[in-house]
């Protein structure tokens, strides 16, 4: 029996559609299947690769002077932090300086007198973006004052808490860490396989472990066993030729250790 | 209050030739492609670096030539497949500092590290061996079979980065995958 092409065989493996002469051979001849299943194993096996050092991100924005950019949130730029800065100790201090008497005690004309009393004379003019700030002034003594900066909780606050309640307000950003998740993630390139297209599946592995990959059809039949064995950590790119296969749903169950994924696919010949 | 001055939201930005765009003015949008190719320019590194204690050095040395080359970057490939050529060009320079040119027949054989105990626990037995197989085929064979495979590009894309025909890529990538297939089978 005469074989097939090895370049044939290895462009089987390399995902193209076999001819209906080179299935009809498959299916007959155990060596040529045999060779393109190696051939198959070698290129899931050049798919992998090792996760990077967790340091190497960090060092490389380090060398090239950036930072890490956090997802989410906003940062003032720095020319807008001094008058920011500003506003907020006015904020702070400005109360201070016309401490209101207490609730029970104070009479309607007190309230009035006080609402109505000049800034004090110490008040500098800030910078534009604390304007509005010394406008409100006499009348927003018990209102709280608005700066370009939003720092409503440093109204009135102790003045060591000030400057605290201000840093985290112009460097911090809603913090978005990614949720570990447990188990392996799988992306599926495309689940609705039209003629001379193959599935493709991306899966990441966040540990080493027994991983099985099987094609089973819409019976339960086990069609073909895309991986079995030992893989991970790291990227792990999954194939399915559905030349052979009939047209039909079919479920790729991919299993490592106590976690398991279901994908359906649907084969449209 | 709503920010007036809030700073754009790189990570949301699907497509990594803007961000490069984006990237003239501010850093940070680089700083989000550095985050996002980590994995796969690392992984394309290591199968073409055979020293690992260089391979660090060598992955900043790629991000460095292209953040230096950004401006130039004008769009007419993916900014992945610019990146690779990148990758490639440091590491070809690389690989003349390290030795002369020789014939790749002539060179010894590799020696295999031989999997310990723990090795096999791990199932990285296989990948060490893979490792040092493609070590004995020539660097234009390994540069191809893994930005085939590894960074799954098609053809087309391989052969741009190869600047070679395409019918040409392909019918080396299966050669050396046969070949490949071969060392793994006899010295194993």
């Amino acid at each position: 029996m005469k074989h097939l092409d090895p370049d044939l065989i290895a462009s089987l493996a390399d995902g193209a559609a076999p001819s209906g002469d080179a299935s009809a051979h498959l299916r007959a001849c155990a060596q040529c299947r045999d060779e393109l299943a190696e051939l198959k194993a070698l290129t899931q096996d050049l798919r992998r690769a090792p996760q990077p050092p967790k340091h190497l991100q960090q060092a490389t924005l380090q060398r090239l002077g950036l930072r890490a950019c956090k997802s989410g949130g906003w940062v003032l730029p720095r020319w807008a932090w001094a008058p920011a800065l500003a506003a907020l100790a006015l904020a702070w201090w400005l109360p201070q300086q016309q401490a209101p008497a207490p609730i029970q005690s104070i009479s309607q004309a007190q309230t009035q007198a006080l609402a109505q009393a000049p800034a004090p004379a110490k008040a500098k003019a800030p910078a534009p973006a604390a304007a509005p700030v010394l406008a409100a002034a006499p009348t927003a003594i018990q209102a709280p004052v608005q700066p370009s900066v939003e720092a409503p909780a440093a109204v009135g606050a102790a003045p060591e808490a000030a400057p605290q309640a201000a840093a985290p307000l112009l460097h911090s950003a809603p913090k978005e860490t990614p949720t570990p998740v447990a188990g392996f993630t799988v992306q599926v390139r495309n689940n609705l396989i039209k003629p001379g297209q193959s599935l493709a599946l991306s899966v990441e592995l966040p540990a080493a472990g027994s991983f099985l990959a099987r094609v089973y059809d819409g019976r339960g039949r086990s069609v073909e066993t895309l991986y079995e064995g030992v893989a991970g950590p790291g990227a792990l790119i999954l194939h399915w030729d559905a030349a052979g296969a009939p047209s039909g749903t079919y479920i790729v169950l991919l299993k490592s250790g106590a976690h398991s994924k279901k994908v359906q696919v649907l084969v449209a010949h | 209050m709503k920010n007036p001055l809030p700073r754009p939201n790189w990570h949301e930005h699907d497509s990594d030739e803007a961000l490069l765009q984006a990237s003239h003015a501010d850093g940070d949008a680089f700083a989000v492609l550095v985050g996002r190719y980590e994995k796969r320019l690392y992984g394309l590194l290591w199968r073409l670096c055979p020293k690992p204690d260089e391979l660090d050095d060598l992955y900043q040395q790629v991000w460095i030539r292209a953040w230096g080359a950004r401006l130039s970057f004008e769009g007419r490939s993916k900014f992945g497949t610019w990146l690779y050529a990148i990758a490639l060009n440091q590491v070809r320079e690389w690989r003349r500092k390290q030795k002369p040119q020789v014939d790749i027949d002539s060179l010894p054989e590799p020696e295999l590290r031989q999997p310990n105990a723990l090795d096999r626990l791990l199932g990285r037995a296989r990948d060490a061996r893979l490792q040092a197989h493609l070590q004995c085929l020539s660097d234009k064979d390994r540069e191809i079979l893994s930005l085939r495979y590894l960074q799954d590009l098609d053809y087309a894309e391989v052969a741009a980065l190869q600047k070679t025909s395409l019918a040409q890529v392909r019918l080396r990538a299966f050669r050396a995958l046969q070949r490949l297939k071969t060392l793994m089978k006899e010295r194993d």
